[in-house]
């Protein structure tokens, strides 16, 4: 094992598009944080302030104009199979059954063989999907194909996940529903989560931190370290019952400055 | 969906009824559409209403028809269009979609070569029948490459946007696999296009016949284009319409052999 204190480190990281029709775009500005291991953190900030590019750096999908991005102490070069990206929909291939979207990544990766396929097949049953494996995704409700982009996710065993506000997608009861399960399933598994968002509840009531970042060029505003007082960890609880979870909101909306 | 007529309750029942009823109708009326054109056709013409020498009449055709399914000509020229069809089809969509990878795989060789593409899409192929026959001969090949010309082309713009209209987000998924481009293309770009490539076949089932009959009427030695053009020289009306009627069952013959594949193929949207 490699010696490293922080899952993703992020230092000074900027970022500049280029486009002939918008000329320069400068999208983050000097971001800085770490995610220690096994932390699950969010990302909070106003709609196209760059989250998910933030998320596309870390995933090795883009290089920054300057600074530097490492996971697990190596500087990112590329896509990495310690790193797992959840999209903002489920995106599963409406010709592959759930087994076969499921098993997509082991499949790029060259890793599909008995022991693996056994593994997701475990997988799909322990997120109740079990019978639904020769389903075609057009066949499930949305929470269950959120649950299958979730095996597909684990399936390739990443430490680290990154979430771009996967439950977007989903009407508000199951979204509840499923954020629940999923903070559930990624926290029993010890992975180190970042979760992109813009909704102020769902970072508050899934992680351990809040990082709240400004309208473009983005900077980081501030951090809150989220203490509900919660024996065990549940989203529904945090709503519920947590008597801090208003201040929280409170304090990262002010943060937020958001004008309508 | 259950199939268990006892779960319906009657209203339901009578509102299945009712839809059975009207597709029927529907059927019966096509029909008889054909059979009061045709009544009227041999009608008119037996009471020189109308030229039959000029016309022909349905029982004439038919005896054409007949007479030359006894001679063997019938089959003779039918098969003969089916094959120039089916090869220029075949070329055609292969090539086509061939030429469509190779401009989604370089972003580069699509930018250059987009307006020859689109000028080669918007001039009449029949235009360049007569080089073609200079070039490859008064026969076959000649045919073949007029049925190509006209499929591949169409089949390069039809699969390539295929391709672009792959939503971005399925090829991001695959990106965080660290998936080669080759893979991208066999996992997801491909089966996604599946549909877009069925189209491109049912347009190219046509088009390849009209590029075929097109090459016939240049090459005139045999075919059901050449059956045609040489009625017309000939000023025999029954040959003419004759032609026409095998056409017709060719094409929908194959249309429906599309279909059928179509079904096999995309599974998994029922």
């Amino acid at each position: 094992m490699a010696e490293y204190t922080a899952a993703v480190e992020i230092q000074n990281v900027s970022l500049i598009y280029h486009s002939l029709e918008g000329g320069e775009t400068e999208a983050l500005r000097n971001i800085s944080f770490t995610v220690k291991p096994r932390e699950f953190v969010s990302i909070v900030g106003p709609s196209g302030c760059g989250k998910s590019t933030l998320l596309s750096l870390i995933a090795g999908l883009l290089r920054p104009t300057s600074g530097t991005v490492q996971v697990e102490g190596n500087k990112v070069e590329g896509p990495s199979p310690k790193v797992g990206y959840m999209l903002q929909q489920d995106y599963l291939f409406p010709w592959r059954t759930v087994l076969e979207n499921a098993l997509i990544g082991l499949e790029v990766m060259g890793q599909k063989d008995r022991a693996s396929v056994e593994r997701v097949r475990e997988l799909l049953t322990s997120y109740g999907l079990e019978g639904f494996e020769d389903h075609y995704p057009g066949q499930l409700s949305g929470g269950m194909r959120q649950r299958v982009a979730l095996v597909r996710t684990l399936a390739t065993n990443p430490d680290i996940c990154l979430l771009d506000e996967p439950f977007a997608a989903l009407d508000y009861q199951t979204r509840l529903f499923i954020e629940e399960e999923v903070g559930r399933i990624l926290r029993e598994s010890a992975k180190t989560v970042l979760l992109v968002t813009h909704d102020i509840s769902e970072a508050v009531a899934m992680s351990d931190r809040v990082i709240v970042l400004s309208k473009r060029p983005s900077v980081v505003v501030n951090e809150h370290k989220i203490d509900l007082g919660l024996e065990n960890w549940s989203a529904l609880a945090a709503r519920n019952e947590a008597a801090q979870f208003k201040t929280y909101f409170r304090d990262i909306w002010k943060e937020l400055d958001v004008h309508a | 969906m259950p199939n268990n007529y006892n779960n319906y309750s009657p209203a339901h029942l009578e509102y299945l009824c009712k839809a059975k009823k009207r597709r029927l109708m529907i059927k019966l009326a096509r029909i008889l559409v054909f059979l009061v054109f045709l009544v009227l056709w041999e009608v008119s013409a037996r009471l020189e209403l109308i030229d039959s020498f000029i016309t022909s009449t349905p029982t004439r055709v038919l005896g054409t028809l007949y007479q030359m399914a006894g001679d063997g000509s019938l089959y003779y020229h039918t098969s003969i269009t089916v094959w120039e069809t089916t090869l220029g089809f075949t070329i055609g969509t292969l090539g086509g979609t061939l030429i469509a990878i190779v401009l989604w795989w370089s972003k580069m060789i699509s930018k250059i070569l987009d307006p020859y593409i689109v000028v080669l899409n918007s001039i009449p192929k029949v235009a360049l029948g007569p080089l073609f026959i200079v070039w490859l001969g008064n026969g076959t090949t000649a045919i073949v490459a007029m049925a190509l010309a006209i499929a591949v082309i169409v089949t390069i713009m039809m699969v390539y946007s295929g391709f672009q209209n792959v939503d971005p987000n399925y090829l991001k998924l695959m990106q965080t696999f660290g998936a080669t481009k080759w893979q991208t293309l066999r996992k997801v770009i491909l089966p996604a296009s599946v549909p877009t490539i069925i189209s491109a076949l049912k347009v190219n089932v046509g088009m390849s016949l009209v590029g075929t009959i097109m090459g016939e009427f240049l090459v005139s030695k045999a075919g059901l284009g050449f059956l045609i053009v040489y009625g017309g020289q000939v000023f025999k009306m029954d040959l003419i319409i004759s032609g026409v009627v095998v056409l017709c069952l060719v094409s929908v013959a194959l249309y429906y052999l599309v279909t059928f594949l179509e079904g096999r193929m995309l599974k998994w949207q029922e």
